[in-house]
């Protein structure tokens, strides 16, 4: 999650970059990266998708710094609202029943009976959340999964903080029926 | 398979806390072509731009030797266009110095230096 202290700092490292500082564009990418490629994975749902958006919101935050003005918003703020609409522009053709969650679990502190447990759960996650509005899969996921703030949410949205509240709240409401009502679809079975 | 729980918003939670502690990692190259992408941007910015004519212009006015040297220069070349453009008629003053009447002691029609009568004599 991003607060208040790194704010100023990733601003602070984009005008570094923008004044001749290429090791600030490392730290960037290395902050920055894989929370926004984990955002645009789950939202458009493959790997090539992915990166591509990623690779292209950050191309244009670089093309962008010379013109950032450290009080204007967050550099992830900015990241994940250029990412939300390059999602947007290919959402349609992103087929989510595709979503690429066959890989293995990292984790080896895990026994092989949980691996398939969390592997099920994500999967189903996903699934479910592709049933929902545009809007309220959008808050849900920078909400639950992203871990933003709800301002944050609400900036990145375009919206104000109660619609974001609201749209978080229903798209919840909304995939606990989904998870309960298409269980066998997603692969979720009571135990 | 996943066991259910009792109240949906904990079963929920559970599903967010495992899409959150195993997030999809990139591939390595995609932080070598963002940051190959950020070398670019910098580059095209830092590059030397094309230089303008007023740049040319004030190189070549250094050539000159400065601004006193060029404005002496400039001078001339205006002096130089002006007489092309507007020639002056110079024989009313020509005629008042030396006294003369052009249109009826200047004969146009005559011997050059006596050349017509050598040849009249040959």
């Amino acid at each position: 999650m991003f607060n208040g202290s790194k704010k100023e700092t990733d601003s602070v490292l984009l005008v570094s970059f923008s004044n001749g500082d290429r090791k600030a564009a490392q730290q960037l990418v290395e902050r920055l990266m894989p929370k926004i490629y984990a955002h645009a994975y789950y939202r458009l749902g493959n790997i090539a998708d992915a990166e591509d958006v990623t690779q292209e919101a950050f191309f244009k935050l670089w093309k962008f710094a010379p013109n950032w003005k450290q009080d204007r918003a967050q550099v992830s703020t900015w990241l994940y609202r250029v990412v939300s609409n390059l999602c947007k522009d290919r959402y349609r053709r992103a087929a989510l029943e595709d979503l690429d969650l066959t890989k293995e679990p990292t984790d080896e502190a895990q026994s092989p009976a949980d691996k398939i447990d969390d592997h099920y759960r994500q999967k189903a996650l996903y699934g479910a959340m592709s049933f929902l509005p545009e809007n309220q899969r959008l808050a849900v996921q920078l909400r639950h999964i992203d871990e933003l703030a709800n301002p944050q949410i609400a900036e990145i949205m375009g919206l104000s903080i109660e619609a974001v509240e609201s749209l978080t709240a229903r798209g919840k409401r909304k995939l606990i029926e989904i998870l309960q009502t298409h269980k066998a679809e997603l692969g979720y079975s009571d135990g | 398979m996943v066991k259910n729980k009792q109240n949906p918003e904990e079963d929920l939670s559970m599903f967010f806390e495992v899409a959150k502690s195993s997030p999809p990692e990139a591939h390595q190259d995609l932080k070598v072509r963002i940051l190959k992408d950020a070398d670019k941007a910098h580059e095209v910015r830092y590059l030397p731009r094309p230089r303008s004519w007023l740049a040319h212009a004030l190189d070549h006015l250094k050539e000159l030797g400065s601004i006193p040297s060029a404005a002496g220069f400039a001078t001339s070349l205006a002096a130089g266009v002006c007489i092309g453009l507007y020639v002056p008629d110079l024989s009313e003053p020509i005629a008042i110095v030396f006294q003369i009447d052009t249109f009826n002691e200047v004969d146009f029609t005559g011997s050059f230096f006596g050349i017509n009568e050598i040849f009249e004599g040959t």
